[in-house]
């Protein structure tokens, strides 16, 4: 009798059982239920009380599988073996949304969405973003980020990084040595946690790579620099912008400090060394004119006004006018090598640093 | 005939209620007193020392100032406005012409709790020889974070919906915080050194008037008010 309950009710369907291995499922094949006749099913009691569709059947049927029959006619053996799943309205409608849409029917060529070889890349790239879940960390296209919920604001500075912009701030090269070998590249440097190494194959880095840049509509894989070996700015536009990285106290959080006193910092950004192989030229320009613009909600201010009658703060350099300054600090950050930073001492560190840095201050 | 009296009507109607309203006289007076009961913790003393030219700003380092607290419990920095009630529920108001202040003095936001309309001019200041970043973290209106690199700056700003309160901050000095309330009428105030506030002009009717405070949370009460009365509602908060 055991036996046979095991064979009716397909427990080997979930559990593994030997000696079951070969029996086949015990529930109707859905595969192509959209399109069953309807006069093929078997409303028994329902008859006249519900509607006489598949959709109405569906819907029934998972939300009370033995109501057709009320166990009243037929034999304990030949009632129904689905069981009571308790789903709400709303999942059942949702439900028989999916089952109705499981059909025989081809659709023709031109009623199909037929992709560019843009959007193609841009789906492959999403496809191996989901395959990898790389939403498990990162915030990619608007969606994702679980684990900050995991985190609390304290760790705010060890956040795995919102992926919006990437395609327009990081260079191809950069990011494919990065995916390569992520800890060889801690342009964050204070951090002890890093990304992973998924050993990706050259094909899943270039499409991950294309599909960044295609997300942001840029130019993939070289833009405007890219047949310059060295990046070779007018040198007075690399003074001018030295002068304003001075004046606008970029070191404030740029400069490079101990890990662990960068770790407890508020104010802390990454290593601008970094920048010359890491950015595109266009995009340190885009960034310096607005980064929340780029990406949401990060620590980096907009330095310069934003707003278009807004006052530029150095109305004597290079005519006060915003976006060339922006471009000889961009001139300035391309070729920078870090040296300016010996000549400003390293600040002071607070005695008691907001715990883990950044997120949340003791002061508040 | 019909068609001319309901037309009619509904102009009326929008004169009356869908118009933009300014503050309007012969209203009544909403005052009163805010105490603080208990000991609140203490505050903690800021070391400026991560930015030289912040620590040479004071003689003797600044404390926070959670618990503004005065004689007799006088309860500083409450932010006190009209919550519902007929003068303001589905009204639209102007906001006036004049711009609020937040400052940046000494590495720290001054005020640290004001109140301004929806649609006014907020103008924030950079009056320190150091780089500020001005980080507004709302959860109604749009998140802003605008550096302030050179001594003197300022930009404007408007919220285009109410918000009790817009926390404000500065990345590069962690102690730095500021509170403001947006308002979509003008009946609000913020208790002076004395925990006191003044709601004038208020059309007569029965109100919600709440509180908020930093720490010791938020309190409503139902206040009347009269044409050309005075109405006095005092509260009293506990230390947390």
């Amino acid at each position: 009798v055991g036996d046979k309950l095991v064979g009716r009710y397909g427990c080997y369907s979930c559990h593994n059982l030997r000696g079951y291995e070969n029996n086949k499922p015990i529930g109707t094949e859905l595969s192509e239920w959209g399109t069953k006749l309807t006069t093929t099913l078997d409303f028994g009691y329902l008859e006249g009380k519900i509607d006489h569709s598949n959709y109405a059947y569906v819907q029934q049927k998972v939300k009370a599988p033995r109501s057709f029959d009320k166990t009243e006619v037929k034999k304990p053996q030949e009632w129904y073996k689905m069981p009571q799943y308790n789903f709400t309205p709303e999942q059942r409608k949702e439900i028989a949304i999916v089952i109705m849409g499981m059909t025989d029917e081809k659709v023709l060529p031109q009623g199909r969405k037929n992709l560019s070889e843009n959007e193609w890349q841009i789906e492959n790239g999403r496809w191996i973003v989901k395959e990898l879940n790389c939403v498990g960390c990162h915030v990619v296209e608007k969606k994702g980020g679980a684990v900050l919920a995991t985190l609390d604001g304290t760790q705010k500075q060890m956040f795995p990084p919102n992926l919006a912009g990437v395609g327009i701030k990081i260079k191809p090269t950069w990011l494919y040595h990065f995916l390569k070998q992520p800890g060889d590249h801690k342009y964050r440097y204070w951090l002890n946690a890093r990304m992973p190494t998924f050993s990706f194959s050259d094909e899943q880095i270039n499409t991950l790579t294309h599909y960044f840049a295609l997300l942001d509509k840029q130019t993939f894989p070289f833009e405007g620099d890219a047949l310059q070996t060295v990046y070779d700015p007018p040198r007075d536009m690399v003074t001018t912008g030295e002068e304003i990285y001075e004046k606008f106290q970029c070191l404030k959080c740029h400069q490079v400090r101990p890990p662990e006193m960068a770790a407890r910092a508020s104010n802390i950004g990454p290593d601008l060394k970094v920048v010359k192989d890491r950015m595109r030229p266009r995009g340190v320009f885009k960034w310096l004119r607005d980064p929340a613009v780029i990406t949401p909600g990060v620590n980096m201010p907009a330095n310069w006004p934003t707003e278009a009658d807004g006052q530029n703060p150095l109305p004597k350099v290079l005519d006060g006018s915003t976006d060339k300054q922006i471009q000889a600090v961009t001139d300035y950050l391309l070729i920078y090598d870090g040296s300016i930073e010996a000549k400003h001492p390293l600040p002071k560190e607070e005695p008691a640093p907001a715990a883990g840095g950044g997120g949340k201050s003791e002061y508040e | 005939m019909k068609k001319t009296l309901i037309s009619s009507s509904i102009a009326a109607a929008v004169l009356i209620a869908g118009a933009s309203l300014v503050r309007a006289d012969g209203g009544g007076t909403i005052t009163g007193k805010i105490t603080l009961k208990g000991t609140p913790p203490g505050e903690k003393t800021i070391d400026m020392a991560a930015d030289a030219a912040c620590k040479a700003l004071h003689d003797t380092a600044p404390t926070t100032h959670r618990y503004s607290v005065g004689a007799d419990g006088a309860l500083k920095d409450v932010f006190v406005y009209v919550k519902s009630g007929p003068g303001v529920d589905g009204k639209t108001f102007d906001a006036p012409k004049t711009k609020v202040l937040l400052n940046q003095k000494g590495c720290l936001y001054d005020p640290y709790v004001t109140g301004i309309m929806v649609g006014q001019e907020l103008e924030i200041v950079n009056d320190d020889n150091t780089l500020h970043n001005v980080h507004a973290l709302p959860t109604n209106n749009e998140e802003f974070n605008k550096g302030q690199p050179v001594q003197g700056m300022k930009f404007d700003h408007k919220f285009s919906k109410p918000e009790i309160m817009v926390k404000f901050k500065c990345d590069v000095h962690p102690w730095m915080f500021a509170y403001i309330g947006v308002v979509p009428h003008p009946y609000f105030d913020t208790t002076s050194d004395a925990g006191t506030f003044t709601i004038k002009d208020v059309p007569p009717g029965d109100y919600v008037l709440e509180i908020w405070h930093l720490k010791a949370g938020t309190q409503t009460a139902n206040v009347k008010v009269t044409a050309g009365g005075s109405t006095t509602q005092d509260f009293t908060l506990e230390a947390k």
